[in-house]
């Protein structure tokens, strides 16, 4: 059910990052004003000092919205919304993706098998 | 549960007035194993096993698995208590409602920050984070104050409507409305002497003694939004205070006790409860408060405070508590798996699960010294740092020099913190002008991007960050023969001694950095966190002829302290400083700026109270924290000690608390320890340069 | 009645509060109490004031889990704790009160080769520092508390432990009474319900003191103020390396006895004990956030709970009774401070962090002395304020039994 990952990682001005845009079927999520994981796709950005590489260091579940939105209720103390969400989840940190059937939990691969120990 | 007893003519604890709110302590109960049930809070089911609860119970010998999960929930507005007005309140409120209701088995157990309500419920824990709390919970009924209490028969009169409508008939039972002087009776009641005086014979007496708001709530709340309605909003008028008899149930807390301690000059509220334990106990006042109050205001004490409300308003046990909790994950390596494979012991090293040691410790070691050896160093903390500023940064960073590092060099540094005092140590690689690859301790990973990142918005420089200590793997191929082995791995040119060369390594694309932590050639092998995997299969596979074989932490320890190499917080303490460790070169002092350098200046003057230095001696190690002795005097103690095989010696770390020129005839373990310089192992590094 | 009402302490509080005092101590806690009791049994110094802004004991030395101890890992703060151990060992002997003092030994659990290295080196610290510190194994601490899951839970399996057999406990509130009534005894005047406005400050030398209710001169001013003596050291101008976090507590419904040893994982951060009258007390690391609320909090309470559970499995099912908070102040290296303050006529007791309650009789005895003698007592010679400056820390973090 976990599968690994593959992304490109991408740390650049935030103006930079702004200005991004990525093509249909890739997904962006920023994680920080200066921060952010591409899956499934390339990326460009408008800084020449960006750190752009590649990241394995992430295992993903992807779930439907209800069928994850319903596991979370006991597993995380924050309100889901749309989009990305970043926090605890059965008290690992971790990345909370929403968007209908697309719906994704990652964290990081070295806490693939506590995850899913806890997230039966 | 209370109700279905006092049908059966059984009082749940033998005696005592009956109030079925939840607010006195005088139906507890064991239910299944748990002391201090409120039998009026639990509902009866078939196959609860329940027990009268002795006086004191003995703690359970063991415990059953933990079921309870904790939900929790949002709303604007949470409404505690489904009395009239509690239901008036959630049917009134703008926004999402969640509604706790005493009567269907919710009871709110705290008040908290935020404001945030957690409720133990027949479905679990649920923790509400919302915007407003009403408090609805109503009041409580007064409890009879006399001699006599503690016998059967006596009901509150909201208890003596809830039991007939039960269809429990109470037969001759009478109903007082001021505070009797006694009851009477023997185990049951029999009488009842009335304030007035008059002896009523009753085999049950209802006492409608007025009302006491439920504050508790209220009171935890002071300062968060919350608001009260109904009952418990009541204007808390005092009884007539207390004369004679048990005041608080829980504790068996008498008037007369209250009295001794009044006599001796505990006289305030708090005093007067921690002197006697009244209102410690199972109901946390829910009884006693009002008449401590009332028993002060009779001495004269101007309006009386009650004590602080505390959580939990209801009790909840440590295991339905902890629902919800989740323990500190523990990291794996990609390599966990392979470690396990070889049979590894493992062990943890803060977060991180780490080999301690393979099958073989011999061949652990002289893998090392003689051939070649893996060793997962995944857990070192990793950086990748980039920018304009990047290179005035590290300069106020690293107490050495970065400006003159050239591309694809790399520098040993300490980090300090604004005391001069080392927080970590790790490597400085210089990828390109404006880009830098950092290295960490395993331990020192978890903080360094805060630090990193605290100095570059401190200093408003502009660079990028990004922490790989999760992303990226690191092998150590360490040995003699560690070139032989790249060399089949395709790299026909690794980077000399303290360089580092991106290359690929059986495919795999890596970030090879030269440098010697164990004494012999090695080469830190950075990958992806995916490839850690075929790339240590690959290099076990390879190396198997060269006599190849993995080397865990224990190992690592020896072979680093052969080597003089000490460890941040195992070898150095809080306050060490270059000057202590014995590496004042690693502080450049005419830097013009960095972090501890101001510190350093200033301290650097003063007299040198602690040295950390290499010592050895003959026969096996110590334990790490031996004493060093000075004859009967402590002057020291060992950090590290390992017996050297190659040595054929102890080699030891230890600090010396004092600073003689030089320390003579000091002993450890009962054995004479000399200061020696170190490293002890190849102190000209010409193996690490090799 | 139950048997732990208080039954022989006799408080006597004075009717008015004069203008002038040879000593005025400022918080009437364990610490100012212990000075005010050892100034007058000891040095003969009866002019003495404790105010107090609330009751005796409110403060920290109200709201502590009460544990004894002197397995330190520096060796100026081994000596100091034992010698604050031996005190309380005699105290009952000494004030004829009965604080409830019970030796239980405490065991502190090594999970890790980590863990292990860390303890073995306290027993060798403490035993050439004069402290009784052995590590053992499994099998000797299922002996010693039986009640102990030697697998942790599957996580955080027992691999040894250092145990200080010396470890004990008492009733806090009985230490304050015992000492405030022997003070009180020998002309001592407590005054409750004081709160300080201000200190009085001529140049460079402290004079005395303002309250609500008037000022008062005094030779000799001692702050002695668990949580708010950043605050009223600031009146004197006067900045100190002190930071006020919460530290959270909670306690069961009481049981018979059973849980005989104290038991602490650093690792865990939990400590967990039972009281004299049977309940199982639990505390925990302090609150990152530096405050001055004395709020409970539920993530504490849950998560402190877990904690115990992964060692204490048969505690799940016992009921909790009440949680509350603390306020530590906190020093950069986790030791307390002891002496002048550099402000003339002005004296500091402070940084107590969780350690404070251990600390009472020789913190009292030591400031006592410096009182009437105006020197340094060599014991606590290295907790003087000046250490900072000197670059001469007392660093023991790991021995705070918190983080």
């Amino acid at each position: 059910m976990l599968e690994p990952l593959e992304a490109t990682r991408v740390i650049a001005r935030p103006a930079a990052l702004d200005a991004v845009r990525v093509s249909p079927g890739t997904l962006l999520m920023r994680l920080a004003l200066d921060d952010a994981l591409v899956i499934g796709g390339d990326v460009q950005v408008d800084d020449p000092f960006a750190i752009v590489v590649p990241d394995s260091g992430w295992v993903a579940w992807r779930f439907g919205e209800d069928q994850l939105r319903e596991a979370l209720v006991r597993l995380c103390a924050f309100e889901i919304h749309a989009g990305l969400n970043q926090g605890m989840v059965a008290g690992l940190p971790a990345k909370i993706w929403i968007d209908g059937d697309r719906s994704l939990v990652i964290v990081a691969a070295a806490y693939a098998a506590e995850f899913e120990e806890r997230f039966r | 549960m209370a109700v279905a007893l006092l049908r059966q003519g059984i009082h749940p604890r033998g005696g005592g007035c009956i109030c079925l709110g939840g607010d006195c302590p005088n139906c507890v109960v064991e239910v299944d194993g748990v002391a201090y049930v409120r039998s009026c809070q639990v509902a009866a089911r078939p196959a609860l096993e329940v027990a009268r609860q002795t006086d004191t119970p003995r703690l359970p010998d063991e415990s059953r698995p933990l079921e309870t999960e904790l939900r929790t929930a949002f709303a604007d507005v949470v409404v505690v208590g489904q009395g009239e007005s509690g239901l008036a309140a959630a049917r009134d409120a703008d926004g999402t409602v969640i509604s706790f209701d005493a009567h269907r088995g919710e009871e709110a157990i705290g008040l908290y920050a935020g404001p945030t309500v957690v409720a133990k419920t027949p479905a679990g824990m649920v923790s509400v984070q919302c915007s407003r709390v009403v408090v609805a919970t109503g009041a409580a009924e007064e409890q009879p104050i006399c001699p006599g209490s503690e016998l059967d028969g006596i009901f509150t009169k909201r208890a003596a409507e809830s039991l007939r409508a039960a269809g429990i008939d109470l037969g001759d039972a009478v109903t007082i409305d001021e505070q009797p002087q006694r009851f009477e009776g023997s185990g049951r009641v029999e009488a009842v002497v009335t304030a007035a005086g008059d002896r009523i014979a009753a085999s049950t007496v209802v006492v409608d003694l007025g009302l006491h708001p439920r504050s508790g709530l209220l009171r935890m709340g002071q300062g968060l939004e919350v608001e009260v309605v109904g009952d418990a909003a009541l204007t808390d008028s005092l009884p007539p205070p207390p004369t004679e008899g048990v005041v608080c149930p829980c504790s068996d807390v008498t008037v007369s006790d209250l009295e001794a301690v009044w006599d001796r000059g505990f006289r305030e509220m708090e005093l007067l409860k921690r002197a006697t334990l009244a209102g410690t106990g199972t109901c946390q006042g829910g009884v006693c408060l009002p008449h401590l109050r009332s028993y002060l205001a009779a001495k004269g004490v101007s309006t009386p405070a009650p004590f602080t409300a505390r959580p939990l308003t209801r009790q909840a046990t440590i295991g339905e508590v902890a629902a919800g909790y989740d323990l500190p994950p523990f990291r794996r390596t990609a390599l966990h798996d392979e470690h396990l494979r070889l049979g590894a012991t493992m062990d943890r090293f803060g977060a991180w699960w780490r080999p301690w040691r393979y099958p073989d410790p011999e061949a652990e070691y002289w893998s090392v010294r003689e051939r070649v050896s893996l060793g997962d160093v995944s857990t070192l903390g990793k950086m990748e740092i980039s920018g304009p500023d990047v290179v005035a940064l590290l300069e106020k960073l690293y107490p050495c020099r970065v400006a003159d590092l050239k591309d694809g060099q790399v520098r040993y540094a300490l980090l300090l913190d604004e005391r001069g005092y080392v927080l970590d140590d790790g490597l400085i690689c210089r990828l390109s002008e404006h880009r830098f690859y950092l290295t960490f301790t395993s331990g020192g990973a978890s903080f360094a991007e805060m630090w990193v990142r605290d100095w570059a918005e401190t200093f408003d420089l502009d660079v990028r960050i990004l922490d790989r200590t999760m992303s990226l793997g690191a092998i150590n191929v360490t040995g003699p023969l560690a070139r032989e082995l790249l060399r089949r791995g395709g790299v026909d040119s690794p980077p000399a001694y303290l360089a580092h060369v991106d290359a690929a390594v059986f495919g795999v694309e890596c970030r090879i950095v030269r440098l010697s932590f164990t004494g012999e050639v090695s080469f830190e092998l950075h990958h992806p966190f995916s490839d850690s995997v075929e790339l240590w299969r690959r290099l076990e596979e390879a190396g198997a002829d060269l006599g190849s074989y993995p080397h865990g932490l224990d190992a690592l320890f020896t072979l680093r302290l052969e080597k003089g190499h000490f460890i941040v917080g195992m070898d150095s303490e809080y306050d060490s400083t270059p000057r202590r460790l014995g590496l004042e070169w690693a502080a450049r002092l005419s830097k013009p700026d960095f972090v501890g350098k101001q510190a350093l200046l200033r301290t650097n003057r003063l007299p040198l109270n602690k040295r950390l230095l290499g010592w050895e001696m003959d026969g096996p190690a110590p334990i790490e924290g031996a004493i060093l002795w000075q004859v009967a005097t402590p002057v020291g103690q060992v950090t590290s000690a390992r017996y050297s095989p190659v040595l054929a010696k102890t080699v030891m770390l230890g600090w010396l608390r004092s600073d003689p020129a030089e320390p003579e005839g000091i002993s450890c373990d009962g054995r004479p320890v000399r200061h020696a310089s170190h490293p002890f192992y190849d102190p000209d590094g010409a193996r690490a340069r090799a | 009645m139950n048997e732990f009402v208080e039954s022989r302490v006799r408080l006597t509080w004075p009717d008015r509060l004069r203008s002038e005092y040879d000593v005025v101590i400022l918080g009437g806690g364990g610490h100012g109490l212990a000075t005010a009791y050892y100034l007058a049994t000891r040095h003969g110094i009866r002019d003495v004031a404790v105010i107090e802004r609330g009751y005796i004991g409110s403060g920290n030395s109200g709201r502590n889990t009460t544990v004894i101890r002197a397995n330190y890992g520096v060796p100026e703060a081994i000596r100091f704790y034992q010698r604050s151990l031996e005190l309380f060992q005699g105290l009952e002997e000494e004030t004829g009160r009965w604080i409830m003092h019970k030796e239980k030994g405490l065991l502190w659990i090594a999970h890790t080769e980590m863990g292990l290295r860390a303890e073995r080196a306290r027993a060798a610290l403490n035993h050439a520092y004069g402290a009784e510190t052995v590590f053992i194994g499994p099998d000797e601490i299922n002996e010693i508390c039986p009640q102990i899951d030697l697998a942790g839970g599957g996580r955080y399996p027992v691999m040894g432990a250092s145990y200080h057999p010396r470890g004990a406990t008492a009733r806090h509130d009985r230490v304050v009474w015992a000492l405030a009534e022997g003070a009180m005894q020998n002309g001592v005047e407590v005054h409750q319900n004081t709160t300080v406005t201000g200190l009085k400050v001529s140049g460079d030398r402290v004079t005395g003191v303002k309250t609500e209710r008037g000022d008062i001169s005094a030779g000799v001013v001692m702050m002695a103020l668990g949580g708010q003596v950043t605050m009223v050291a600031s009146m004197a101008g006067l900045r100190l390396p002190i930071r006020s976090h919460p530290l959270q507590a909670f306690v069961t419904n009481h049981y018979q006895p059973g849980l005989d040893a104290i038991v602490a994982s650093t690792e865990l951060l939990f400590y967990a004990s039972q009281t004299a009258r049977g309940e199982i007390l639990i505390g925990a690391e302090i609150d990152r956030q530096p405050s001055y609320s004395y709020r409970s909090s539920y993530g504490f309470l849950s998560s402190c709970a877990g904690r115990a559970l992964a060692l204490l499995p048969f505690l799940a099912d016992l009921r909790v009774l009440r949680q509350w908070a603390g306020i530590c102040d906190m020093t950069p290296d986790y030791s307390p401070v002891m002496g002048p303050t550099g402000r003339e006529g002005l004296l500091v007791t402070t940084g107590w962090g969780t350690w404070g309650f251990k600390a009472i009789p020789a913190g009292g005895e030591a400031m006592a002395q410096l009182i009437a003698t105006g020197e340094m007592p060599e014991l606590i010679a290295p907790f003087g304020l000046d250490r900072f400056a000197r670059d001469l820390p007392l660093s023991d973090r790991g021995s705070a039994g918190t983080q």
